[in-house]
């Protein structure tokens, strides 16, 4: 669990381009020291901001959640080229099958990609190779070092695991006739088991399943295929269940289904809402872009963030936003939270007030701040943006300068 | 290669981008507009940073070039060539419903009803177990229609398929979720750290 959680930290700490590369290179033992310890620009910024931001900052360093699902999610994706092309190998047992995943998912998917598989036509299994967690397959790598070698036995491994632990899973599609005797007794010795393959070579992906049948069950291949079919629909829902939270608690497709509408309807609303807030607080202060870009990526908030700043965070929206009609819109709009309207409102009047204060001010402490930011990050972040920051950097303190003084005219 | 940072990183620098753009163009934008400025970016830098290989990313962009009065600015995101895609994936879409002619519908319902015969036959199940399980049964394809709903171009997506694409989904809207909630604070904060 905390190997799950550190690594987690791990993902969710890795807000800095140089983060990626020690990331990538080290164990993710990182924990939230090195959050702390390793952005004092954005610390600085959070000090500065009192109590919203520290807020903001918390709510994110905070989460491991997404970037474990997403490893999960890579595991699994690497797993499906063995369950398509054949399965070997012990599932290992159940208190080490979620440190496998993650090992071999991480292993094993990076395998899988220098191996040529025949059924790597499954296209969006190679996209999301994308998503296979870099730091967690190094850092479990020590671990299962041994049986992370051969790629595909891995991925099955792991696969098994998985298969495993379901309850309302029917027979694991069996291996092939070598590895059947000792299937049954898998669920001490899986480790063991997987450096015993190590001597094995890789067998090249067959392009059909081999499938043993179970005693008492029919034979005949439709029956055969389906079980197949099925065990995939329930391997997918078992992905889907990592990734959904609170669907744990829920066995039964139907049940889970609903699970997995309802978040998949919440996240639709919450991209509106963010996407609405997001267009409210800022559009044009690109200047800042260059801070946008570093900070981020590489962190997840948790969905509890977001009344955090609903509350806070659109008082300070106001201030930079520029365009007097925006805010005569506000009232006939949708808008998820009534409580985010009321606040803008207010801050709305306060604003138009202090708005004079900013718009001098403005354009000097944006290229002041652009700068600030650049030098820091310039080297760590690899994308060419110094042209885009110059030509903003340049047309945006005169753009708003004069845009603020059309305004003033306008209003006042 | 295998790194959802990296799929992260390249959604934020696309939404980025597309920000950027479409703020150039939201002078006099109302809120509303600028809501769908801002969703609209986002979910092309999503669908782009995704690749062609989801149904969905296609499915989206061209749910967002069906209408006309986006087309300048996805013009300006995606670039003259991504537009057109886009476009003729929209018209594809609209197109395909009718192109699924009725000949083809007969033949696959048959075949369904058959195989769904012959595969209650051979399981053999039990007739008092069947009134449960058909009622479970109804309620799963009820989700699935909904979901099939939900999720972007997956019309037409049955079992594993549309599960896998689901996930996919809900992955990807994490990241946008997560990348717009980041973004904002980020704003948020640079913003109040300015004023002081």
């Amino acid at each position: 669990m905390e190997g799950r959680a550190s690594a987690g930290g791990g993902g969710g700490g890795g807000g800095g381009g140089d983060y990626i590369s020690s990331l990538l290179d080290s164990s993710p033992r990182l924990d939230f020291g090195l959050l702390a310890g390793g952005m004092p620009v954005l610390d600085g910024a959070v000090a500065a901001g009192a109590g919203t931001g520290g807020g903001c900052m918390d709510k994110f360093c905070g989460d491991p959640g997404f970037a474990e699902r997403a490893a999960r999610l890579s595991t699994f994706n690497g797993q499906r080229y063995a369950g398509a092309s054949g399965l070997f190998g012990m599932p290992p047992p159940a208190p080490a099958a979620s440190n496998g995943d993650f090992g071999c998912g991480g292993g094993g998917s990076r395998e899988a990609s220098s191996v040529s598989d025949p059924a790597s036509t499954m296209k969006d299994a190679n996209a999301k190779k994308r998503k296979a967690p870099g730091a967690k397959g190094k850092g479990k790598e020590p671990s299962l070092s041994t049986s992370c070698q051969v790629g595909e036995e891995k991925e099955s491994d792991a696969k098994r695991c998985k298969t495993g632990e379901g309850e309302k899973k029917e027979s694991p599609v069996k291996p092939k006739a070598e590895q059947a005797g000792s299937d049954s007794s898998v669920e001490d010795a899986g480790q063991k088991q997987g450096k015993g393959k190590n001597a094995k070579p890789v067998e090249p992906p067959r392009d059909y399943v081999h499938v043993r049948a179970r005693r008492g069950q029919a034979t005949d291949s439709h029956s055969l295929a389906e079980r197949v079919r099925r065990e995939r629909i329930s391997q997918r829902m078992k992905v889907l269940q990592d990734l959904v939270p609170g669907c744990n608690k829920v066995i039964g497709k139907a049940l889970m289904l609903d699970e997995i509408i309802n978040y998949v309807q919440s996240l639709q609303r919450q991209v509106e809402f963010l996407s609405m807030k997001l267009a409210t607080v800022n559009p044009l202060d690109f200047s800042n872009l260059p801070t946008l870009l570093h900070k981020d990526i590489y962190q997840a908030c948790g969905p509890s963030a977001n009344p955090v700043f609903s509350l806070e965070s659109s008082n300070s929206a106001f201030p930079f936003s520029e365009q007097g009609d925006a805010f005569q819109s506000f009232v006939p709009n949708i808008m998820e939270s009534q409580c985010t309207l009321n606040q803008l409102d207010l801050a709305l009047s306060q604003a138009t007030n202090a708005q004079y204060a900013f718009q001098d001010g403005t354009a000097n402490t944006n290229l002041q701040q652009r700068n600030f930011w650049e030098d820091d990050l310039q080297n760590v972040f690899h994308i060419d943006n110094g042209q885009n920051q110059e030509n903003d950097g340049v047309s945006t303190p005169s753009f708003h300068g004069q845009l603020q003084a059309d305004h003033m005219k306008m209003e006042f | 290669m295998h790194d959802p940072r990296r799929f992260k990183r390249a959604f934020m620098e696309r939404l980025l981008l597309s920000l950027q753009v479409a703020g150039l163009t939201s002078k006099s934008m109302g809120l509303r507009e600028r809501r769908d400025a801002v969703r609209l970016s986002s979910d092309v830098a999503m669908a782009s940073s995704r690749g062609r290989g989801a149904p969905w990313a296609r499915a989206l962009v061209a749910r967002h070039a069906a209408e006309r009065r986006n087309e300048a600015l996805l013009r300006r995101i995606m670039g003259g060539s991504g537009y057109e895609r886009a476009a003729a994936a929209a018209a594809g879409a609209a197109g395909r419903k009718e192109v699924r002619c009725r000949k083809i519908v007969r033949r696959s319902h048959r075949v369904c009803s058959s195989r769904r015969k012959r595969r209650s036959l051979a399981m053999a199940a039990p007739a008092a177990a069947s009134g449960a399980m058909s009622s479970a049964r109804r309620m799963v394809k009820g989700r699935l229609r909904l979901l099939r709903r939900l999720v972007p171009g997956a019309e037409s997506l049955h079992g594993f398929s549309l599960l896998t694409e689901t996930l996919d989904y809900v992955v990807c809207l994490k990241t946008q979720a997560a990348a717009a909630r980041l973004q904002t604070c980020m704003r948020c904060v640079s913003g109040v750290h300015e004023k002081l």
